[in-house]
């Protein structure tokens, strides 16, 4: 009995509700806030190899045009706090992707002192992305999957629906 | 003179890129893979696999776990990674004495619940229950 090497299964399209959903989902403006050496890898989908404008991606400039927040590589609790700042910037609706294993469990640093282990405990985050770092194909496929969610009207997390996940399950 | 050979040819391929028609943009989802040397996803043959349990200890970030399973009405331990802590150090797959630990060239690992990425072996080997 051979293991099966592991297949890429695309996420199946949903349906589009209406207008603004549609619109939204087609025009992603990212916000980047790189801490870590997740960077390196996220930085190929500017240039013309993975060409990231053909999902309708563009570098905002600042937090109140952004739409999407992307936090890549570790944060330090001195980090949180401009990243906090920033979220409470960002225009509703608006969504967190998370690169690298740091923010999810802590990754390599998971016994160091200033390490924020669980950014979820601090930001509603959307999509999280493994790997260390991850490989650039990955973040097309989270885009994809960004895309397939919005368009049929995902909002984002926010408080009130991360507390109620937290109450049915009974995380804590 | 290795140097300028080599220097010269990127020149040379420079210059075909600027007049040859055609585009230089992957395709998504990716046609072929292009990422063949990169660590991806392990697989694990389950019968080379005698659980001595040694991945686990040398693993620097406690990714991998001995989880108990019942495979022809015995109870063996195997192991099962978390892919929201590998680090893809490749430690494990070195010291596994039978190779049954390895590596394959799939880097997709998207959730939007970070909870999935701690992958039973149920699911790597596509298996019943």
């Amino acid at each position: 009995m051979l293991a099966k090497p592991p297949q890429l299964k695309m996420p199946g399209k949903t349906p589009i509700r209406g207008v603004g959903s549609w619109a939204r989902s087609r025009s992603f403006w990212i916000l980047n806030y790189f801490t870590g050496c997740c960077f390196i890898e996220a930085v190929p989908w500017v240039g013309s190899g993975y060409d990231m404008e053909r999902f309708g991606l563009l570098v905002a400039d600042t937090p109140r045009h952004a739409d999407v927040l992307m936090i890549g590589g570790y944060v330090t609790f001195k980090t949180l706090k401009r990243i906090i700042r920033i979220y409470q910037q960002m225009p509703k609706p608006k969504y967190i992707i998370a690169l690298g294993n740091c923010p999810m469990t802590g990754g390599t640093y998971w016994d160091s002192y200033n390490t924020v282990k669980c950014l979820d405990d601090y930001i509603p985050v959307d999509i999280w992305i493994a790997g260390c770092p991850p490989r650039p194909e990955p973040i097309g496929l989270a885009v994809v999957e960004a895309v397939n969610a919005v368009q049929s009207g995902y909002l984002g997390k926010t408080w009130r629906t991360k507390r109620r996940i937290e109450e049915k399950t009974n995380k804590y | 003179m290795i140097y300028v050979k080599t220097d010269v040819e990127g020149y040379v391929k420079t210059a075909e890129n600027l007049f040859k028609a055609g585009r230089i943009t992957y395709n998504f989802p990716p046609e072929t893979p292009i990422t063949e040397k990169a660590r991806g996803r392990h697989i694990l043959i389950f019968e080379a696999c005698k659980s001595c349990g040694l991945c686990a200890e040398i693993c620097p970030n406690m990714a991998i776990q001995m989880v108990e399973r019942e495979i022809d009405g015995k109870k063996v331990l195997k192991p099962q990674i978390d892919y929201a802590k590998c680090c893809f150090c490749g430690l494990c797959v070195d010291i596994c004495p039978r190779g049954a630990l390895r590596f394959t060239c799939f880097p997709m690992l998207v959730t939007m619940d970070k909870n999935n990425l701690n992958i039973h072996l149920k699911c790597w080997l596509n298996l019943p229950n």
